[in-house]
């Protein structure tokens, strides 16, 4: 057995005896540790579904930069075509391959958080579901945020 | 002998914009047949199915890396002196070694313009 299929093990197991521990079949101590491992892993849920919610903002940042990226290549397409701003836009083209460098680097850190997230998974936890978006917490996820015209008609 | 700049050329990134970038520039030095690849993989495919005269191929890239691709392009029995630039954003000495070991004909860092382009360019198929 590997450390995350015995931590696995361990959760089930001690969810398996918490109806046990309710009755009251283990002494203070033994309660103490068992609740404690569970409270424990409740904190490991809220961890889980942060770490989902970052790796979704990180998706959108590349998706954001890639579409700036695009639409600064036209601006430079159409600059290269006049004789008169050819430079210009050749130097507009260079710049923008900042985007393959910094869509690189968030490749990175999403593998990174992947490789967390898969250990939590491993270990049975599941993300929490508690947690309530606030007011102010920054921009939304494509298909869920609104456009200038739903606001325009929210406001009427 | 003389550049011809009707070339077909491989181009290989997994980052469309980059991609996108790397045809401009070759464009702007008059090199306008280019096929592009999004992966190692894929560039394997293009190549069974069109002659090449250069690749120009990023290295990070999954599931099948440039490096990989060097090595197969460098092992086939139909490309084994292609020339191969890579361009890429990993910068320690060990990639430069290990894509030299491998066969690669110049390497050029990232962010790059096309003056270097041009420059590495040149040193692989001669002036243009």
């Amino acid at each position: 057995m590997n450390p995350q299929q015995s931590l696995n093990a361990l959760h089930s197991l001690l969810e398996s005896l918490l109806p046990q521990m309710e009755k009251g079949k283990f002494s203070n101590v033994q309660r103490h540790f068992m609740y404690a491992l569970l409270e424990q892993s409740k904190n490991y849920s809220q961890v889980l579904a942060e770490l989902e919610l970052s790796t979704r903002h990180l998706k959108e940042a590349l998706g954001e930069t890639e579409n700036a990226a695009n639409t600064l290549l036209s601006i430079a397409e159409d600059l290269q075509r006049d004789e008169r701003t050819e430079d210009v836009g050749l130097k507009i083209s260079e710049a923008c391959t900042f985007q393959d460098i910094v869509g690189q680097r968030l490749k990175q850190v999403q593998k990174t958080l992947h490789t967390y997230a898969d250990f939590l998974a491993l270990m049975g936890t599941t993300p929490s579901t508690t947690s309530v978006p606030t007011l102010s917490s920054g921009p939304g996820f494509t298909g869920e945020v609104i456009s200038q015209e739903d606001a325009d008609r929210l406001m009427g | 002998m003389a550049v011809s700049k009707d070339m077909p050329i491989l181009i290989v990134d997994d980052f469309k914009t980059m991609l996108r970038i790397t045809r401009q520039m070759l464009a702007q030095l008059g090199f306008m047949n280019v096929t592009e690849a999004t992966d190692g993989a894929d560039a394997i495919e293009k190549m069974g199915q069109k002659d090449f005269s250069l690749i120009i191929s990023d290295w990070n890239m999954e599931p099948m890396s440039g490096y990989e691709l060097l090595k197969h392009v460098r092992g086939a029995s139909k490309t084994p002196t292609i020339p191969f630039v890579m361009v890429t954003a990993e910068r320690k000495p060990e990639n430069v070694i290990a894509a030299k070991k491998a066969g690669v004909s110049n390497y050029i860092i990232k962010p790059f313009n096309a003056g270097t382009l041009k420059s590495k360019l040149m040193a692989v198929l001669g002036p243009f």
